[in-house]
């Protein structure tokens, strides 16, 4: 994997816009979905590649490649990727029902979600371990929201039943649990502490309107 | 830059991007024709002549108002709807001098894009003489001579245009005859986005500029050409062409819808520097933050974009005045409009503020459409974002089988995507309008006051809390670097079934107001002194 990634990078140096890259490019990325790796650059290369020359567009390579910027939220990959999409691109099936799991990502649907996920299982064929990728952003999000979650609302939100729920905050370390409640490490969003907001002075705005001044004797 | 500037040392495109313009049919030259006839007038004959002496001169503080000035005024005066007299016949009054024929064609195509309607054959000719500039500058040994920095961005800057121009009139295929459809498909390497790119690559890389900003303003190399390490960023027409070179990068992207791309190209250029080489020409300055700004927006950095339009509008305000006569005051005009409309449009999803004059131009010019966009109405969104937004281009040719209209389509693109994502962020708003009215309230309450169902609410909130956790650069920083933080206008958090909100405290901004006053009394103090010269001098 790493070799690759350093001949992709290589690659990107020397002919970033030539088409004959693609066949790199594309194995990269099915590299980065069997391996879990995550290149997001290289990425949005072989996208700008297929905008340059669409009759060179490989469906399902974009759709990989925006199943794996969308595991990559809060990141604004996902984003990026979509505006490299053309109108054609964006009906194709795969890529259609992809750009709908974002809204639904994004949107806090994580029900939805998960519901359009299990009836299109065989998009994200050939991506192990996506599944565990979506559930840490959508985890992160949750321990911003919560203080203190039911684990059964959580169940419903990570799709995941009571045992496979607890083995899987066990493995991000969340094991404060009592009645069925669990309780998130403490950080800085989700403890009843005032915000403040500072005066954000630089030096450098200081400077500049003190020097517009002439200081007369 | 890694990865970004490519090596361009295989020849082989540059010769074929190269047209033979004869292929294309002759009515398209009848205006060529018309120009035989067309006398030019002695003081026009003067002007080139004289243009180009202190072009060879290398005098550039002159050659510099005579392309800002001088030019512009012939212009008005001699060729207000016709172009300017034919290269083959200016040759003339020029010696036949090649290198200064063509900065001259590179002017009068220039002239015709902006004030006429260009003919295909004319489209294809400004192209191959962009071909033949770039290709002199690159190839043909060291210029000799000197250019003034305004000129050289306008070069850059024009070059992108046309293509842009390019790009749309291509993809217009509905009034196109046989010949013109023919021979656009026969001519892919026109105008085409992959030569674009190369020659503004080769650009950054023949100047030699990222070694030259990366070691603080200064060349790595020698400046004698003899030399085994000479280096290009010595000499002034390289450096700037190469700096703005790498701006044209940053606005080639974004017309392409490649914002992180675009903010990459960036990287080696310093924005604390009160001389970096943008601040040089206004124009350049401006290009270079509304592209990155527009970067910013695209990419959901709205704090970074309040921060830096902030700021940059003041500037634009302070130098503005200094512009009111020049050719580019409409241009600096409309690009402020736009600016600030793309401040309007990142406020209501900040939870910034900014300074004062630049709030008051704001309610002024969109204090409407703002509190339309935090009431939600989606409207008002897409039409200040198509507003401000740059005119997008689709690099590909279009299928020229099917003759339709789609010059269109890649800005509806854009459009539908950043749509896409204001929908998403709508809840942000009337989530926050909601909860900062309590301080700690069931759910389920909560849910019915926003008549909805608690489990779309919890999701409502979840959405707040990603939407509000934003990547953030700061002024030191490169622009496409940064961090996450948590942006949010209200803070609060969920225990169980109950919603916290936490007050937000704004401490006073003392550092503001003593240079707001320091201000004042500095004014002051200059009236004194103006009364007091003046009841002198009537003594």
């Amino acid at each position: 994997m790493e070799e690759l990634s350093q001949q992709v990078n290589d690659l990107l140096q020397s002919r970033r816009y030539d088409p004959d890259i693609l066949i790199d490019l594309e194995r990269y990325v099915e590299a980065q979905c069997l391996e879990g790796a995550y290149d997001g650059d290289a990425n949005l290369a072989c996208l700008k590649l297929y905008q340059f020359y669409p009759e060179k567009t490989n469906f399902s390579i974009v759709s990989k490649i925006l199943l794996k910027a969308l595991a990559a939220l809060p990141s604004s990959d996902f984003i990026s990727c979509l505006y490299l999409l053309g109108e054609k691109t964006q009906r194709e099936v795969p890529v259609a029902t992809v750009i709908s799991w974002a809204d639904a990502l994004e949107s806090g649907n994580f029900v939805d979600f998960w519901n359009s996920l299990q009836n299109n299982k065989d998009i994200i064929k050939g991506l192990p371990g996506i599944e565990d990728s979506f559930r840490e952003f959508m985890l992160a999000v949750i321990s911003r929201t919560y203080f203190r979650i039911h684990l059964s609302v959580l169940q419903k939100l990570l799709c995941l039943s009571q045992d496979d729920l607890i083995r899987f905050l066990n493995k991000h370390g969340m094991t404060n649990i009592t009645n069925d409640i669990l309780q998130f490490p403490s950080t800085e969003e989700n403890q009843p502490r005032p915000k403040t907001i500072g005066e954000q002075l630089p030096l450098r705005k200081v400077l500049e309107s003190l020097s517009n001044y002439s200081i007369h004797s | 830059m890694n990865g970004l500037v490519e090596d361009s040392r295989s020849s082989s495109w540059k010769k074929n991007s190269r047209t033979d313009s004869n292929m294309l049919n002759s009515s398209d030259l009848s205006d060529r024709d018309a120009d035989v006839h067309f006398v030019v007038p002695e003081s026009v004959q003067q002007f080139l002549s004289y243009f180009r002496q202190k072009f060879r001169e290398g005098n550039v503080s002159e050659v510099h108002t005579l392309y800002e000035t001088s030019f512009n005024r012939y212009s008005e005066r001699y060729f207000k709807t016709t172009s300017w007299p034919n290269p083959e016949i200016a040759a003339k009054y020029v010696d036949n001098d090649e290198v200064f024929l063509l900065f001259y064609k590179e002017l009068y195509y220039r002239h015709i894009y902006s004030r006429l309607q260009p003919t295909l054959a004319q489209r294809v000719e400004a192209w191959d003489n962009y071909c033949d500039l770039f290709n002199f500058i690159l190839n043909d040994g060291i210029v000799d001579f000197d250019l003034p920095p305004s000129w050289l961005w306008d070069i850059t800057d024009e070059f992108i245009y046309q293509f842009e121009t390019w790009c749309h009139y291509r993809n217009r295929l509905k009034n196109k005859t046989e010949e013109e459809l023919a021979y656009l498909k026969d001519n892919e390497h026109i105008w085409n986005v992959n030569f674009l790119l190369q020659y503004l690559h080769a650009m950054v890389n023949k100047s030699n500029i990222c070694p030259w900003l990366l070691n603080g303003n200064e060349p790595v190399g020698s400046s004698d050409p003899d030399d085994d390490d000479f280096d290009y960023s010595t000499i002034p027409v390289y450096r700037f062409l190469g700096y703005f070179s790498i701006i044209g990068l940053l606005r080639v992207h974004c017309l392409l819808g490649d914002y992180k791309l675009a903010l990459m190209v960036l990287q080696p250029l310093d924005f604390d520097d009160n001389t970096a080489l943008f601040t040089r020409v206004t124009a350049c300055y401006i290009s270079l933050y509304y592209y990155m700004t527009f970067a910013f927006l695209m990419l959901r950095r709205y704090e970074d974009a309040v921060r830096v339009l902030g700021s940059t509008l003041l500037h634009i305000g302070r130098i503005k005045q200094h512009h009111t006569r020049s050719y580019q005051y409409e241009q600096i005009h409309k690009r402020t409009d736009q600016m600030l409309a793309l401040l309007a449009i990142s406020l209501v999803f900040s939870s910034q503020n900014v300074d004062e004059s630049v709030n008051s131009m704001l309610r002024e010019k969109f204090g409407d459409k703002m509190t339309r966009m935090r009431q939600g109405e989606e409207s008002v969104f897409e039409e200040l974002f198509i507003y401000a937004c740059p005119k997008f281009v689709s690099p590909c040719s279009p299928d020229y089988d099917r003759p339709m209209d789609r010059h269109m389509e890649a800005s509806y693109l854009q459009t539908k995507t950043f749509m896409r994502e204001v929908r998403q962020r709508l809840a942000v708003p009337e989530v926050k309008s909601f909860l900062s009215l309590y301080t700690s309230i069931e759910l389920c309450k909560l849910a019915q006051f926003m008549e909805t169902t608690e489990e779309i609410f919890r999701s409502f909130l979840l959405c707040f809390k990603h939407k509000t956790f934003v990547f953030c650069g700061s002024p030191g920083q490169a622009p496409a670097e940064g961090s996450f933080v948590c942006c949010a206008p209200v803070s609060f958090f969920v225990d169980n079934d109950v919603v916290r909100v936490m007050d937000t405290k704004t401490e006073s901004k003392f550092g503001e107001y003593f240079l707001q006053h320091i201000g004042k009394l500095q004014e002051f103090i200059q009236i004194l002194e103006q009364k007091k010269k003046s009841s002198t001098s009537t003594e």
